[in-house]
């Protein structure tokens, strides 16, 4: 059984949990985010996720995976 | 103790729901302007809805647990689950809303206010009350299926693990390595991710669009009151296979973020010595 009272050093590993995962957002979820957002409001030009990401690079660069358009609009 | 936890949660899945004004595409760099608050607000959104859907979540199926037998329990679980995860949902998406109907605002038209107070001091001036829950609907679209199906799919399946399958292989919770523990909350976590993002893929992509319809209305009408958004108009001119758009990509990206999601939450759960569930 845990104790009531929270092992030391548990914060700070929830803490680093918590930083690691913004770094892997970043990297990971919110260019997938922008490609899913791309998809859904121009299907026409955006079919595949492939494509789409394609797209994005070939028009804004890199920096369009992370900082497009489309995360502003995700509600 | 769960709000701070709940913290570090929402900061794995909160992207979806982000104060993204650091990111807004306007010329004049409001990454710069915003930057000071950014952080701060994403915290509190995160807390409050964190608070809010684990909070309400975890108390509910724990007092009702508390009021049944283990026969009854074990019987009713699953619906137990489902209705403590609607509630949840349901006053977090409450508690969130006010906030969405502002960040719209603020991202779609820089000029709308200078800061956050600002901003729903002329929502207010400008819509009354009526004008935070503009988007209410709509993200309840989304959100409610997603939880309900995210918090059931995985409090079941992490209670069927432990009580029934790995029993029926002689291996038992108690005798298990932390690490091993944690691999079932990841796996069970990809499961409820991609049932849960399937479930409401049609919400999230009904939302996108909504969202989008309103932030061009906005940017033209710079600040004047935005046309009702309709969700039976956005379904009616999508379609059926037009609701399923980026399904994949999306599945994919929702089973990472649940993993993980339940991977600090069983951390938190730990220190934290939360009452329901396993």
């Amino acid at each position: 059984m845990p104790s009531n009272k929270p092992p030391a050093g548990e914060y700070a590993r929830v803490g680093l949990a918590g930083a690691a995962c913004a770094a892997f957002n970043h990297f990971i979820l919110v260019p997938l985010d922008v490609v899913k957002t791309r998809m859904q409001l121009d299907p026409k030009l955006n079919p595949t996720p492939l494509t789409t990401a394609r797209r994005i690079v070939a028009t804004s660069g890199y920096a369009g995976l992370s900082l497009g358009l489309a995360p502003t609009v995700v509600g | 103790m769960q709000a701070y936890h709940s913290v570090w949660l929402q900061r794995l899945w909160g992207k979806f729901l982000d104060v993204r004004l650091c990111s807004s595409p306007s010329a004049i760099s409001p990454c710069q302007r915003d930057f000071p608050c950014c952080p701060a607000r994403r915290l509190c959104r995160y807390a409050l809805q964190g608070a809010c859907k684990f909070g309400v979540f975890e108390s509910f199926a724990a007092k009702t647990k508390s009021t049944m037998s283990t026969d009854i329990w074990e019987a009713r679980k699953h619906g137990v689950f489902l209705k403590a995860a609607a509630v949840a949902e349901l006053v977090a998406t409450t508690a969130l809303s006010p906030w969405e109907a502002v960040r719209i605002k603020m991202v779609a038209d820089p000029t709308f206010a200078r800061h956050l107070p600002a901003a729903v001091l002329r929502v207010w001036r400008e819509e009354g009350a009526l004008g935070f829950y503009r988007g209410w609907a709509p993200l309840l679209c989304k959100q409610l299926p997603y939880t309900i199906v995210q918090l059931t799919v995985f409090s079941s399946l992490v209670g069927g693990v432990y009580e029934t399958w790995l029993p029926s292989m002689g291996i038992h919770k108690s005798t298990m390595s932390t690490s091993s523990q944690l691999a079932v909350s990841a796996a069970c976590g990809v499961v409820a991710g991609v049932t849960s993002s399937i479930a409401s893929q049609p919400g999230d992509t009904v939302l996108t669009r909504i969202n989008s319809q309103l932030k061009t209305a906005a940017a033209q009408a710079k600040g004047q009151a935005l046309p009702r958004a309709s969700i039976v108009g956005v379904v009616k001119e999508l379609g059926w296979s037009g609701l399923w758009l980026g399904t994949g990509t999306r599945a994919v990206m929702t089973a990472l973020l649940s993993a993980g999601m339940f991977l600090v939450y069983d951390v938190a759960r730990v220190s934290s010595h939360a009452v329901c569930g396993s």
